[in-house]
């Protein structure tokens, strides 16, 4: 039995960059209100890719078998200083559209019960940066 | 040469990364499309949008000023009812300094 | 440079820095604006820990009753309310500081089943992007 788990622990190793690790920054919920028609929920989601420095030094170090990539990456994070939520990306504007959104799934713009989350989906040298709004159209 | 594309594709994104041009989102919020206050006639809505910036120089700073200035001047801007806010925190990253920045993005009802 | 002013500038800069402490911004919240903006409410709550060692998030409590307190028998709307720390060498302050409006509703807009009104939209601003 010890020896099937052993040898399967290599390929779950193996495997796991490939799946995502979920991370759940913030979340915000706005006044939830049933009392002025029926509620029909939406879900939007924005997202742009975010880059892992050092991760990306240790892959390019395994792959040169050198420590200078790491090294690199340790001068790079040096330009990309401050607080972070996530992976950097290269754009912040990625989720400004989402109100445009939310007006597009909800014409009436009578909107209630908003939830809004900041999630990250990591994996070995990139993330998903996603923003999810959900919340109810107040139908007439 | 798997290894070689490996190397040349990380590199290229570590390069990318150095070129200043990264940010770090911290939070995006959309709130307040609850039925504001009554009106005997359907009501002009108008986009308004507010911006609060602060630089710091090696993560010395103070204070959160900017986020009130921002909201200053976004309530500046109406003297209706603000609704359907969209409020965005971020941070442009540089070398030893970033920039704070707060985004806020509203409907001005007249 | 000589290595003794290169030191004793780096005192300072470190001095200055631990002074002046290392704000950061934790979360922001803004809620519908109102019209009548003529009464201001206004609460902070803060919390200081020795190596921003916390135990509990009691410090909280006392908000939404001194927000309340400023604005007893109205509506408080227009609410931006800040989370942000501050680190000191070794002690962290957290911190609350709820802005806000105090208002009070007519009656019938406050009992009305639907006193939102239809709005007339107007076309959305160009994106910030195209701006800069």
């Amino acid at each position: 039995m010890l020896r099937r788990l052993l040898a399967i622990l290599p390929l779950a190793l193996g495997a796991a960059p490939l799946c995502a690790c979920a991370t759940l920054h913030k979340t915000a919920i706005d006044e939830i209100d049933a009392q002025h028609g029926r509620l029909q929920p939406f879900e939007i989601h924005v997202s742009d890719t975010g880059l892992d420095a050092k991760a990306l030094g240790a892959v390019a170090s395994v792959a040169a078998r050198s420590s200078r990539p790491s090294k690199v990456a340790d001068i790079v994070a040096l330009f990309e200083f401050g607080p972070k939520t996530g992976d950097p990306v290269f754009s912040d504007t990625f989720a400004d559209h989402v109100v445009d959104e939310v007006l597009a799934r909800c014409p009436s713009g009578r909107v209630t019960g908003l939830v809004s989350l900041r999630e990250s989906a990591k994996y070995a040298v990139a993330s998903g940066e996603v923003v999810t709004v959900r919340g109810f159209c107040i139908l007439d | 040469m798997t290894r070689a594309l490996l190397l040349l594709s990380s590199l290229a994104a570590l390069l990318a990364l150095a070129s200043g041009c990264t940010y770090s989102v911290h939070e995006v919020t959309a709130a307040g499309f609850a039925p504001a206050d009554a009106a005997p006639a359907p009501r002009k809505g108008e986009w308004i949008h507010a911006r609060g910036e602060q630089s710091v120089v090696l993560g010395i700073t103070d204070n959160t000023d900017y986020v009130d200035r921002a909201y200053a001047e976004l309530v500046s801007q109406c003297p209706g009812d603000i609704v359907g806010l969209s409020t965005r925190t971020s941070t442009s990253l540089g070398f030893l300094s970033y920039t704070n920045v707060v985004e806020m993005r509203a409907m001005c009802l007249r | 440079m000589k290595p003794g002013l290169l030191a004793l500038a780096s005192l300072a800069s470190l001095t200055l820095a631990f002074a002046t402490g290392c704000t950061t911004l934790q979360s922001v919240s803004v809620t519908q604006v109102p019209i009548d903006r003529t009464r201001a409410v206004r609460a902070e709550v803060s919390n200081t820990a020795l190596l921003g060692i916390h135990f509990d998030n009691d410090f909280l409590d006392p908000l939404l009753p001194e927000l309340l307190a400023q604005c007893p028998d109205g509506r408080i709307t227009g609410l931006l309310t800040k989370q942000e720390s501050s680190l000191y060498v070794i002690v962290a302050t957290r911190r609350v500081i709820a802005t806000g409006y105090c208002v009070h509703d007519a009656p019938a807009a406050a009992a009305g089943p639907d006193a939102g009104g239809k709005v007339v939209m107007a076309p959305a601003p160009p994106s910030p992007d195209a701006e800069r």
